[in-house]
């Protein structure tokens, strides 16, 4: 027997599997009516990422790939856009769809504002344009945004006026500062040095006949301490005196043995004294 | 921001005005081809699925029925295609353009797998048994019954594309090109599926005559 009529027979055969019962109609109302529930299910899962895929898709298709010019066109529409908006939000009324915008815009410029005067004075205005919109639509029952506009006008108010007390007492202490500075007595550079020995004589009022030193006084006591100017390391030479001859004994074994950091600060600091302590033993012998 | 709004807005327009659309004209949908009606399916425009459910599901339903002789089965397979459908959609990986053949593959792959599983889960050769105890008639239609479920055997023990041939061609009278559709592949490669798979069922078949008294 050929192949074909081998198939023939086979395919004859087959068809007798083409017989298919009808679907029971309340089971396939079922599956339609399940298909139909699973959809509305799914449908309401994706709802966000259908956006998301629809709004992706949008910029994907091939014939919205944007270039760098319709991207620039784009964002030249955009801040046309924005700029239109602001204007038209800042003559918005309460009552107005903008107006929410327009406080919000207000928000932001005040928070951008870093200088306190002009932070100050941006609240003035927004006060007094508080105080027009409410003069506006006074006619109109405006409800709980009377409360609100009104609450802001206070709020705006406020925080002006502690701007400028806060800034006020900064220009007071600006003043004092200035005034102290122009009235203080400018000390010469050569007294500078003395500025301490003075607090140390301020700090010994018995010593002083004058327990009050006035400016007149430092000024006479001046040239006393410019003159010898030696004289004013008498106090310290005459306690440095006791220890340089301790020093003179000892210098031989503190330079060969000591740390040489040490060595050497004290040895500059201590030549000094020493050339003076010996020239006043000379004056003593 | 405003741009993407505007957007988003013609097109939430665009889709409402095609669903109030659908819902006024619902008797020119039976009308739209199946491109169309994938195109509004994407959006899970309910009247598109309805009708793309109206429009398949009997044929998908046969389909099953005429390999796995089991109209609860045919059910199954029926309800899990179009699961699987709404699912791929959601992922936006749903057909591209053809969506019969998309469903017939579904569904293929889906009887394919209740082959692969045990016969105690898959339910196939209980069939065989209600055939022969549900339906009681004449004699030659007991014998009638007792061949089909055989050759629905000898069906299974065929390879799955070579199956798949053998049902699209010669239980649902596709044609070649139609075939060569549903399983993407060319004509060639469907007319030597179809020649092999018609050997090795006469094969079967003349073994199975041999193995009987």
């Amino acid at each position: 027997m050929s192949s074909k009529t081998e198939h023939k027979e086979t395919i004859k055969e087959l068809e007798s599997l083409r017989e298919a019962p009808d679907r029971d109609p309340v089971q396939a109302a079922r599956g339609r009516a399940q298909f139909l529930l699973e959809a509305k299910q799914i449908s309401e899962e994706t709802v966000s990422i259908s956006l998301i895929q629809r709004l992706s898709s949008v910029f994907q298709a091939p014939q919205l790939r944007m270039s760098t010019l319709t991207i620039a066109i784009i964002l030249s529409l955009l801040l046309v856009s924005f700029t239109t908006s602001a204007t038209a939000a800042s003559q918005a009324l309460p009552n107005q769809f903008l107006y929410p915008y327009k406080i919000w815009l207000e928000n932001q410029r005040l928070a951008l504002t870093i200088n306190p005067q002009k932070e100050a004075e941006l609240h003035l205005i927004y006060a007094q344009e508080r105080l027009a919109e409410l003069d506006a639509i006074q006619d109109e029952d405006l409800g709980t945004q009377f409360d609100q506009i009104l609450e802001n006008f206070l709020y705006h108010l406020n925080a002006a006026e502690e701007i400028f007390s806060e800034h006020q007492e900064y220009v007071e202490q600006e003043e004092i500062i200035n005034r102290l500075e122009t009235q203080a007595p400018q000390p010469s550079p050569e007294f500078e040095s003395e500025s301490d020995e003075e607090e140390e004589h301020e700090e010994e009022p018995e010593e002083t006949p004058e327990p009050d030193f006035s400016d007149e006084d430092d000024r006479e006591d001046e040239p006393d301490y410019s003159d010898d100017p030696d004289e004013t390391d008498t106090p310290d030479g005459d306690d440095s005196g006791d220890d340089n001859t301790v020093n003179n004994d000892g210098s031989d074994t503190d330079n060969g043995e000591g740390d040489p950091d040490n060595d050497d600060t004290n040895d500059d600091s201590n030549d000094d004294d020493n050339h003076d302590d010996n020239e006043e033993n000379d004056d003593d012998d | 921001m405003l741009l993407c709004g505007r957007l988003l807005s013609s097109d939430y327009l665009e889709t409402v005005s095609i669903g109030q659309f659908l819902r006024l004209n619902s008797v020119s949908l039976e009308h739209k081809t199946d491109f169309e009606l994938l195109a509004e399916a994407k959006y899970f425009n309910h009247n598109a699925l309805a009708m793309i459910y109206d429009r398949y599901s009997t044929a998908l339903y046969q389909y099953a029925y005429r390999q796995t002789g089991s109209q609860r089965i045919a059910e199954d397979c029926v309800a899990e295609t179009f699961s699987r459908f709404l699912h791929a959609l959601k992922r936006n990986k749903g057909p591209r353009k053809a969506l019969r053949p998309y469903l017939y593959r579904i569904a293929h792959n889906w009887i394919t797998d209740q082959y692969r599983k045990p016969s105690t889960e898959n339910g196939l050769d209980e069939n065989l048994e209600i055939i022969k105890d549900d339906k009681p008639g004449t004699e030659s239609q007991i014998i009638e019954h007792e061949t089909a479920a055989r050759l629905r055997e000898h069906l299974q023990k065929l390879k799955p594309d070579q199956r798949q041939v053998m049902v699209l061609k010669h239980l649902d009278g596709m044609s070649n090109a139609e075939v060569a559709e549903i399983m993407e592949r060319n004509v060639g490669s469907v007319k030597a599926l179809n020649s092999r798979a018609l050997n090795n069922l006469r094969k079967f078949i003349q073994q199975d005559e041999q193995d009987q008294p």
